[in-house]
């Protein structure tokens, strides 16, 4: 892990094709501009924990659980 | 030809070549798990296992959001457009995961965010993350709450 500092303007630069850099600072937040090539995903990064999370949770079931649901399922 | 798979929840299974799904990404937190076979539940056809291919204990619960959201309504990101290759809007097969709490199955929910996105034609899968910035959909949506 790598642990810097950035004034605002100032970038980093991640491999040669991913620049992150501090457009400004707030009391209580950051903005920042990335820069990355078009076939790299850029995720927020509880969303992706939160996706990540449901997925586990639907890999974490029985074919009887859905029948006991399909009791509830008005159609 | 057909192949074989041993399965945890379906025991043995039979398919062939053409059923395997090609996720290039895998799945968010699944990335190393790139082959797929669609099984329908029996029983309830608004339910599709999403089986890996390589391992017989993985599979992903999938259903038809549309079955529980009507106004469900999303634009595919232009990257993940390209990926699937799409060419025809029939192509393609839009899939939720699906999440039932063990005591309380009345609390099912379906994520909206990221919904699994087959092309059929090309056999080609991914699991799309909307916009965030345009779609406020919930990663967790109660399908079977009172509305």
């Amino acid at each position: 892990m790598l642990i810097l500092s950035r004034r605002p303007k100032e970038s980093i630069m991640i491999g040669d094709n991913i620049e992150v850099t501090v457009v400004e600072i707030y009391p209580n937040q950051i903005k920042l501009a990335i820069s990355a090539p078009r076939n790299i995903p850029i995720y927020r990064k509880e969303i992706y924990d939160e996706i990540k999370k449901q997925n586990i949770q639907s890999s974490d079931i029985s074919p009887s659980e859905i029948d006991n649901l399909t009791k509830f399922v008005k159609k | 030809m057909m192949q074989k798979i041993i399965t945890s929840r379906f025991g043995e299974i039979e398919y062939n070549n053409e059923d395997v799904l090609y996720f290039e990404d895998g799945l968010i937190g699944f990335e190393n798990f790139k082959e797929f076979i669609l099984i329908t539940h029996k029983g309830n056809t608004l339910f599709t296992w999403l089986q890996s291919k390589d391992e017989g204990a993985l599979a992903f619960l999938l259903c038809d959001p549309f079955a529980f959201y009507p106004e469900y309504d999303i634009e595919i990101p232009d990257e993940d457009e390209k990926k699937l290759k799409i060419q025809d809007i029939k192509d393609i097969l839009i899939f939720t995961t699906t999440s039932i709490p063990k005591n309380a199955p009345r609390d099912a929910t379906i994520n909206l965010l990221a919904p699994i996105i087959v092309n059929i034609k090309e056999k080609i899968g991914r699991q799309v993350i909307l916009d965030v910035s345009k779609y406020n959909y919930p990663t967790k949506y109660f399908i079977l709450r009172e509305k």
